[in-house]
């Protein structure tokens, strides 16, 4: 059961990554993207439809979190606090920002698209910070309490991961706008495609390799394997973006899959020797169930929602096509 | 640096900007829901410009809403560690379910809602927005339910050290949520009743040409503010005696609590009976000419704000020193975070918030003020806009 709900904690960031990753991508590159309002507006209007939608699985991630495993979420959250801090900032100004820019026809709108750009940034850093702290396990001592030490977290091994995050969400950003961008900035992602593909190569191998020092699971060594399928499926799959797309996305969700398994049953680990196994994290079985029987059904519908809104607007921007953002 | 002055203080100010933001936004989807209904059973132009406009306004304030809730969630685990370790088990549940269902539900649905616009089936558009509805009252209901299991920890248990769940359906018949709730959703009611109220009798005192749109959208403010006051009214005097039950001392010589409680109780009347002479003078649209009135309606938007502050203050100060009531204090739910740490993202929140609240208010004000002809002017532009 506990291991259950572990998957669907697993399910809702991996999902979580596979979709809102685009939408930082296109955020860090708008300005390299189209220059004029107008262009600018359609780029953000290919991943309107989605933004929202996309950004709350974060939410309900961190409610199960919450809900499910609430000897957990304290010493994680707590353990990295200032990177949660500079994650939170980022995810606020990005998603207020994106929201809000385009509110109001005669504004000026440079502010919020810096806002957007750097949000994206901050988030996408921070987001490698985080979990590349946790592939190698948080600073927190024997008792699992965080050490005051601000710069342990900001260790080479989880800047490597910041810098790969960057890569990583602007490569799915841009595959992604292959798919529904603007027929204008085309020739322009292709270009930018291939210059972060590179890039998001060098880091799946350096952290992999360097990563196995530390040691690891059967099953995160399959997730590794994936996320390399995944990544030769997009570096030959270009020309047919609607089968790169879901590879990117998939190797998106593959960093978080694989924190998830790395050590499981220990669900977090500290490098003073403190361990925590998922059956202590897990809340009460009937309380589980309780939050099964508001979840399941939940997660049903919004998958079929999301589904729907996908194949709705599966084609490119055009004219045609409603902006809002 | 002690951290936990400043982890509530931190905690204190997300709650406040995020009250401030949610509390129209369920007023506001109600008032839009109820025009979109009429103006599909009915059909009339006039009725689905005011969806238009009045729904733009939602979806401005909805966004930091959406922010700021997200930071309260991530404080939990961030400064007030030992609650998840302590009540987590009965706690957590209806957090959880509370962002699963509504949370994550309501964006879903109202992305629908803001790209459907124009190209779905209006009975479909319809209905989501009810279900967008629906969700942020669920919300409500699902986080007045976490709350309620602070101030007053019902259908749990004392199990080596830490609270287990009894009965999951006591949370929601805690004396703490009968009458907290109702009075919470009446406080919304009021905010939206006063907000389109206010902006309508703006667009009166400028000799507005848009005579029929502003005279329906201000009946419909002054009704919703009418029904908002008397449900806030009625159901913070029926928490008295809940209160009474399992908190006994919390009105008992504290000024904390004492004076933010008196003035919330006076602004309570003042609106309630603004409301009231507000609805008479709908009668043969007098409204409408009485100036005087109008004036006092602009800067009356502010004022549910203020006595929801006062009444989140009455609330909270009065549960202290307990984060869970009579079982966990707040001093030991502290994370062990240093209080630098804690300064740090203390003072970078605030700043972040109040820089995005101010934006969104003066967003908020310049669309208000524009009104609903030019923003039809707006898919004229070379791009279209949604809502």
């Amino acid at each position: 059961m506990v291991t259950i709900w572990w998957g669907v904690l697993g399910l809702l960031l991996g999902g979580y990554f596979a979709l809102a990753g685009y939408d930082y991508g296109v955020g860090m590159l708008l300005p390299a993207l189209s220059r004029d309002e107008a262009g600018q507006r359609r780029v953000l209007g290919a991943v309107g439809p989605f933004f929202l939608a996309n950004e709350v699985w974060l939410v309900a991630a961190v409610g199960v979190l919450f809900g499910a495993f609430p000897h957990l979420e304290g010493r994680v959250f707590a353990g990295a606090y200032v990177l949660i801090v500079l994650l939170l900032l980022g995810l606020v100004t990005f998603t207020a920002a994106v929201q809000l820019r385009s509110r109001h026809p005669e504004g000026n709108r440079r502010g919020w698209t810096f806002a957007i750009t750097a949000g994206a940034l901050v988030t996408a850093v921070s987001w490698g910070l985080f979990l590349g702290n946790l592939v190698r396990g948080l600073p927190l001592d024997a008792q699992g309490r965080p050490v005051d030490d601000v710069l342990a977290l900001f260790n080479p091994y989880a800047v490597l991961w910041g810098l790969g995050f960057v890569a990583l969400f602007c490569l799915q950003g841009l595959v992604f706008l292959a798919v529904r961008g603007p027929a204008e900035i085309a020739g322009r992602v292709r270009r930018l495609t291939r210059s972060f593909l590179l890039p998001v190569g060098v880091f799946l191998v350096t952290a992999t390799v360097w990563g196995a020092f530390s040691g690891g699971s059967w099953a995160a060594l399959a997730v590794v394997a994936v996320a390399f399928a995944a990544y030769l499926t997009v570096l030959f799959g270009l020309r047919r973006p609607r089968l790169a797309l879901p590879a990117i996305m998939l190797l998106s969700a593959c960093p978080a899959l694989l924190v998830g398994v790395l050590r499981f049953p220990v669900v977090l680990s500290s490098n003073a020797g403190y361990q925590l196994t998922v059956d202590q994290a897990a809340t009460t079985p009937d309380m589980a169930a309780v939050l099964g029987w508001f979840a399941a059904p939940t997660l049903l519908v919004l998958v079929v929602v999301q589904w729907l809104t996908w194949r709705a607007h599966r084609r490119p921007v055009d004219e045609k096509s409603l902006l809002h953002y | 640096m002690d951290p936990l002055p400043i982890a509530r203080l931190q905690f204190a100010t997300t709650t406040t900007f995020h009250f401030l933001f949610v509390l129209l936004t369920l007023g506001l989807v109600t008032m839009v829901a109820i025009m979109q209904t009429r103006a599909t059973l009915r059909g009339g132009e006039q009725l689905h410009r005011m969806t238009a406009f009045w729904g733009r306004l939602y979806v401005v304030n909805y966004a930091l809403g959406i922010v700021t809730g997200i930071v309260m969630e991530f404080q939990f685990g961030m400064t007030w560690t030992e609650l998840s370790a302590f009540a987590g088990d009965v706690f957590g549940a209806p957090l959880a379910i509370e962002t699963l269902v509504a949370f994550f539900l309501e964006s879903t649905f109202l992305g629908v809602w803001i790209f459907g616009r124009g190209r779905m089936n209006k009975w479909l558009h319809l209905a989501v927005l009810w279900l967008v509805t629906l969700t942020a009252y669920a919300s409500a209901l699902f986080i007045m339910v976490a709350n309620s299991f602070l101030q007053n920890p019902v259908g749990s248990r004392m199990e080596n050290g830490v609270l287990r769940l009894d009965d999951f359906g006591a949370l929601f018949a805690n004396p703490a949520l009968v009458a907290s709730l109702p009075h919470v959703i009446g406080a919304a009611l009021l905010t939206g009743g006063f907000f389109v109220t206010g902006v309508s009798a703006y667009h009166f005192l400028k000799r507005t040409s848009e005579i029929d749109f502003f005279r329906r959208s201000l009946r419909i403010g002054v009704v919703t503010s009418l029904i908002g006051s008397v449900l806030v009214v009625q159901a913070g005097f029926a928490q008295f005696a809940e209160v009474a039950g399992y908190q006994p001392d919390k009105f008992k010589g504290s000024v904390a609590v004492g004076l933010p409680l008196g003035m919330m109780i006076n602004i309570g009347f003042f609106a309630f009976f603004a409301a009231l002479v507000g609805t008479l003078l709908l009668f043969r649209d007098r409204l409408l000419r009485a100036r005087p009135v109008l004036i006092l309606m602009v800067p009356g938007i502010a004022v549910p704000f203020i006595a929801a502050i006062l009444g989140w203050l009455v609330r909270e100060i009065g549960r202290q020193p307990w984060l869970v009531w009579g079982k966990l204090r707040t001093a030991d739910a502290v994370a062990d975070v240093s209080g630098g740490q804690i300064l740090f993202s203390f003072i970078a929140f605030t700043l972040l918030f109040a820089v995005l609240a101010v934006a969104d208010w003066v967003l908020l004000a310049r669309i208000a003020k524009r009104g609903p002809a030019v923003a039809a002017a707006e898919t004229e532009l070379p791009v279209l806009s949604g809502v």
